[in-house]
């Protein structure tokens, strides 16, 4: 294991950007870019990049977030992934460890997240790293014309 | 509400039981007796498991059973399914014939029953049996 996990600071956001571009095939600039504005400036936010070779491998975004649907307050990881290059050496796990201490710091006992029920790959994290089903149904509708 | 069938509850102990230690050849009648449940049933199982290739079936005095799987890449659902049959994608539950439906007045019967039977597979196909033993938490 020869990388090191670091906060994340504003000059990661292309890094961040490149790496979800390998992750999902897609480049989200704009959608990122609207993200970190949100994010740097909120006190709720919190997030950290791993780092090997100096180059940045991989990062996980999370926040504070209360209220919602009669939520007490959570952390929520929305958004965690790994340069596929580097997949497979617990760095996604190291930095899940690292965002769980720092909400404990906070007193935050509760985290949650979210993960296309089909993305088994995902889902197969988080359940290893001990997430289990939670108390809400994630429900839609979809809007004919 | 759902209940699984007692062979796929058997297979899934007798799976738990051989990964705690993937080494180790362990006799039907040590899993049947740990669970108290049947030898002969738990017998069956295993020969089932043996024939499709999830555990080997061992003769001899001090033969028996031992994974012959990684735990990590097996899942709940790859149990599961041995004795469970699946239903085709977007099959309905409430139809007897696979490519007939007879109750089309009532698909939105069949649509809630669906949704569950998707959150399942997915469920069961997202938990390995190392992640059943390991029970950790970050």
């Amino acid at each position: 294991m020869s990388f090191t996990i670091r906060k994340i600071q504003k000059e990661d956001a292309q890094s961040i950007i490149e790496i979800d571009a390998m992750q999902s095939g897609e480049e989200k600039p704009a959608y990122w870019n609207e993200r970190f504005k949100y994010f740097f400036e909120s006190s709720n936010a919190l997030g950290y990049v791993a780092i090997e070779n100096e180059k940045i491998v991989a990062y996980v975004l999370a926040e504070a977030r209360a209220l919602e649907f009669g939520s007490q307050l959570c952390g929520w990881v929305f958004a965690i992934a790994v340069n596929p290059n580097f997949a497979r050496q617990g760095i996604a796990l190291a930095l899940c460890r690292q965002v769980c201490l720092k909400f404990k710091e906070l007193k935050i006992n509760t985290i949650r997240t979210l993960v296309r029920k089909d993305e088994v790959s995902v889902l197969s994290f988080f359940r290893a790293s001990g997430f289990k089903a939670g108390p809400f149904i994630e429900l839609e509708l979809e809007l004919l014309d | 509400m759902f209940k699984l069938n007692k062979s796929t509850k058997f297979a899934l102990y007798s799976i738990f039981e051989l990964s705690k230690n993937p080494q180790k050849i362990l006799a039907a009648s040590e899993i049947a007796q740990k669970y108290g449940i049947s030898e002969h049933h738990v017998a069956k199982v295993l020969q089932q498991l043996a024939k499709i290739g999830m555990v080997h079936s061992i003769r001899g005095i001090n033969g028996g059973f031992q994974i012959a799987k990684n735990p990590k890449e097996l899942t709940m659902l790859d149990v599961v399914e041995v004795f469970e049959p699946r239903l085709p994608q977007n099959s309905c539950n409430l139809s007897d014939s696979q490519t007939v439906c007879s109750q089309k007045d009532a698909c939105q019967i069949g649509e809630v029953f669906l949704e569950i039977q998707e959150q399942a597979y997915y469920t069961l196909k997202s938990i390995s049996i190392a992640t059943l033993l390991s029970n950790s938490k970050i």
